[in-house]
């Protein structure tokens, strides 16, 4: 007879973290196919690839897998100098397919295969096997990755068509919905939603994008998925989400729009991929509750406040990134108040007011450039006239300009209602064939002192037709 | 702080045994542990009848010897839980006579009652094995649940005691309230528990302050401060009694019905004996002292050659590496698994399951994490942890949690 000694408990619960793996890969089955489909497929069916180009996405992120798989394999040969049956055990539990894998899905598919491998191999080196990898790296690895092709690659990649992959790029044309906000500095529907179709594109992923984040109704399920699987530190993407609903609902409510605005807001930039997948990555995010909250809760404030304060569209990535930093000081906030419930609302109170001080600030600061730039609207359209208006300085100045070209051939005033002696300094100034025969060279065009208000408006239709006709 | 329900659901193992009951009265020898500041009151070759004191110990409560024989000498033995101590060793003569009368019990004083529990050496048969005349030599004492959860798998060893002696269990509980004329009796029971529930009603239904609570199926419900916490939503820093409240194991209540009523000293319990590689799954009432081994007669054995022994429930029990340990009066259960896969730590994955369900609310990977850190160790209040094990149970990295929070409470100490 012989009995074995063991440390108790003598019975464990049936998780493991081999399942946990497996569970994320599940749920992530249904992304890459849409990814397939929206990117590969799709393309083929209009005939804008062959065969090769229709599963060049599978390609590009089974090429991710693949490199961080064999980086990590390597690295731990020569460096760890494991072997054999070591190499194999620690192959099993390092999952160094990950951050090869989420590599890819967060890059355009217009990312060289070759700067996508250079991608993986930061992940896997700089963002997990320096710090003695798996279990131990501070910052998510495939978003160290993910900046470092963005920050370094980002003109080779625009120059290949950006986040658009070729379907999009002859029926959409353009930029990302977020890039775009950016540019259109204007918060309405027509000029944010409509060039993409209406909210439900955003909804079933049918926007530009990166391979995985566009399709936030598989993101959704997936995150059901995962939170009945018991994989997943919900709170995150919950919060999180939400203060950027919140957030985004309270700037649209200054600038008085709909409800549309704060799901815009989810709905694109990658926040919901980034929330699920990305924020609640076990070894980068907090281990405790109270923790994992006020994370979310400054994830959701650093990426509203990076999407509207900086010029990078990026936020979700930069915000995940700042608070990877924070995660040892967030759990001993959190390891702390697990035992005085009343001090853990002093953080979170100071978190609210952040919140709500900031939607209003950024609210505000819409309001103001609203005023001074959106009031140029093209009423008619042809291929030798736009008939135009903008705001002047009695009202709308309505105008008849004639394009031959691409050029700006003649332009007639329909109706002002400027102050006449105003209008005059104008007249006399010859302004209106200044402007014409300087169209080149616009911006240095002055303006009429005197008659700045007036003269402004008129060069602004110009401006904007010469880029409309770019357009 | 209303009821947070902190616990995880197991898989029971309780039917096997849950209706057998069989008995083992007659061992060769039982042994006797002595520990630290005890005080031993019999010499070798002393003739000594069942239920005579044979150690003092440091709360000035007695063990009694559960046979009648002759003292021998002091040997070595191992203890369940797998430590060398030295234990007094007597030998049965098979001359036990029933020398226990009834006692009177009307208009018992609190200082009878004391003194009695404390001659008779009863003590919380709930695992602690703390005197219960200490828990109950208090003034104030408003509350008194009755803690028959029994959260921990296999063990029914409290079911079949409340189940065959619920009679006497309830005369008990009147018994104490006359004499601390208390607000509320509760007996908690598991839910789900119908035959048991259905059993109990008819006997509660003429003492009013007695109630039945049911409590949720999960470990560890049995545990005191969950108990205080479910039934009474608040919560102690020590001890129940700091809310005037005390618990009691529904054995323990027993064994202070056949203390008072028959003025006999704890020298007999109940063990549930049982797991895969027990051949006779059942609960057998034995001797305090009896060697493990000497039961053979009834458990037949085992089911393969190669065993876990398990003293106590599989989370929060010991392993021994022998069958012939000495049974305490403390003792629930022995369980026999089959060898399990030992589990290969990997490194932790950070998913913060063992801080979520941690019952004391300690934060086990970051106590890991800690771990040469005193001063954090401090902040982490690493000595609330009751070692339940829950930690090491949903760690999907199968790390042993507990063992570094045990180690954390040595270093804190």
């Amino acid at each position: 007879m012989k009995f074995n000694m063991l440390k108790g408990p003598f019975i464990k619960s049936k998780n493991n973290t081999n399942k946990i793996m497996t569970n994320l890969l599940i749920a992530l089955i249904p992304i890459i196919l849409f990814s397939f489909y929206k990117n590969g497929i799709l393309l083929y069916q209009n005939n804008k690839t062959d065969l090769f180009g229709m599963f060049y996405p599978l390609i590009f992120i089974f090429t991710g897998i693949i490199t961080s798989f064999l980086v990590e394999t390597i690295y731990a040969y020569l460096f760890l100098h494991l072997k054999n049956d070591k190499l194999k055990d620690y192959i099993k539990t390092s999952f160094s397919i990950f951050p090869g894998l989420f590599v890819s899905l967060v890059l355009p598919i217009n990312t060289p295969i070759e700067i996508l491998i250079l991608g993986c191999l930061v992940a896997t080196i700089i963002g997990k096997m320096i710090y003695g990898g798996f279990g131990h790296n501070i910052f998510n690895p495939a978003l160290i990755g993910c900046l470092f092709v963005l920050s370094t690659y980002s003109t080779i990649i625009s120059s290949n068509g950006g986040f658009l992959n070729k379907y999009e790029l002859d029926t959409i044309g353009g930029a990302t919905p977020l890039t775009n906000a950016k540019i259109v500095e204007r918060l309405d529907y027509d000029s944010l939603v409509k060039p993409y179709g209406d909210l439900s594109d955003f909804f079933f992923g049918n926007i530009p994008g990166t391979l995985g984040e566009t399709c936030s109704f598989l993101i959704i399920l997936a995150f059901i998925y995962l939170l009945l699987k018991h994989v997943i530190k919900w709170k995150i993407p919950i919060i999180y989400v939400s203060t950027v609903f919140i957030m985004t609902l309270i700037i649209g409510k200054i600038n008085g729009l709909g409800l549309w605005y704060p799901l815009f807001s989810i709905l694109s930039g990658g926040l919901l991929f980034g929330a699920v997948f990305m924020a609640t990555d076990p070894v980068t995010s907090p281990t405790t509750s109270l923790g994992q909250v006020i994370y979310a809760f400054l994830l959701g404030i650093l990426t509203v406040t990076f999407r509207y304060l900086t010029n990078a569209p990026e936020g979700v990535l930069t915000s995940i990134l700042t608070m990877n930093m924070f995660v040892p000081l967030l759990d001993r906030i959190g390891s702390s108040n697990k035992f005085a419930y009343k001090k853990a609302l002093i953080p979170l109170i100071a978190i609210f007011i952040l919140l709500a001080l900031l939607s209003i600030n950024i609210g505000n600061s819409f309001n103001t450039s609203e005023k001074e730039d959106s009031n140029f609207k093209i009423l008619e359209k042809t291929n030798s006239y736009y008939i135009v208006t903008e705001k002047g300085n009695g009202g709308p100045i309505k105008a008849k300009i004639y394009i031959d070209k691409d050029t700006i051939t003649k332009i007639e005033i329909l109706e002002n209602n400027e102050t006449e002696s105003y209008y005059k300094l104008i007249e006399e100034a010859n302004y209106i064939n200044k402007l014409i025969n300087n169209q080149k060279n616009i911006e240095n065009v002055d303006t009429v002192s005197g008659a700045t208000i007036s003269s402004t408006a008129l060069k602004k239709m110009v401006i904007n037709v010469l880029d409309d006709m770019e357009g | 702080m209303g009821e947070i329900m902190i616990g995880i659901k197991l898989s029971k193992h309780k039917k096997e045994t849950m209706n057998k009951i069989e008995e083992f009265l007659n061992p060769k020898e039982v042994y006797f542990k002595i520990k630290e500041n005890d005080e031993v009151l019999v010499k070798e070759n002393e003739k000594v009848i069942v239920g005579q004191k044979i150690i003092k110990t440091k709360y000035d409560t007695y063990i009694h010897s559960s046979v009648s024989g002759i003292v021998k000498e002091i040997t070595t033995m191992i203890d369940y839980q797998n430590n060398k101590s030295n234990f007094i060793k007597i030998e049965n003569d098979f001359n036990e006579t029933n020398k226990f009368k009834e006692n009177d019990l009307k208009n018992i004083t609190k200082e009878q009652f004391i003194s009695n529990l404390k001659e008779n050496g009863i003590v919380g048969l709930g695992g602690a094995g703390f005197p219960t005349y200490v828990k109950y030599n208090n003034d104030d004492v408003k509350t008194l649940i009755i803690n028959a959860v029994e959260c921990e798998p296999y063990i029914t060893a409290d079911y079949i005691n409340c189940f065959n002696n619920i009679d006497k269990i309830v005369e008990t509980l009147n018994i104490i309230d006359n004499i601390y004329n208390l607000n509320e009796i509760f007996i908690a029971i598991k839910t789900k528990n119908r035959t048991l529930k259905e059993k109990i009603i008819p006997y509660i239904i003429k003492n009013k302050k007695i109630k039945l609570i049911e409590v949720p199926n999960l470990y560890p419900m049995g545990w005191e401060k969950a108990l205080v916490r479910y039934i009474k939503h608040t919560d102690y820093d020590k001890l129940p009694i700091e809310k005037s409240i005390i618990v009691s194991n529904a054995s323990t209540i027993y064994s202070i019905y056949e203390s008072l009523k028959y003025n006999k000293p704890l020298i007999e319990k109940i063990v549930t004996i049982s797991g895969d590689n027990i051949i006779n799954k059942t609960n057998v009432k034995v001797k305090i002292g009896t060697k493990f081994s000497e039961l053979k007669k009834i458990y037949k054995g085992y089911n393969s050659k190669e065993i876990n022994l398990v003293t106590g429930g599989p989370m929060m029990g010991y392993s021994v590496e022998t069958d012939e340990f000495i049974i305490p009066n403390n003792l629930n259960s022995v369980i026999g698994i089959k060898k399990i896969k030992e589990f290969n730590p990997i490194t932790c994955l950070r998913c913060g399951k063992c801080s979520d369900h941690c019952p004391t609310k300690i934060c086990p990977v970051l106590v890991k994490d800690n771990i040469n850190n005193n001063q954090e160790l401090k902040r982490l209040n690493v000595e609330r942890c009751i070692e339940c094990g829950i930690c090491s149970f949903v760690c999907p990295s199968k790390i042993n949690l507990r063992e570094y929070v045990r180690e954390a409470k040595k270093k804190v100490k």
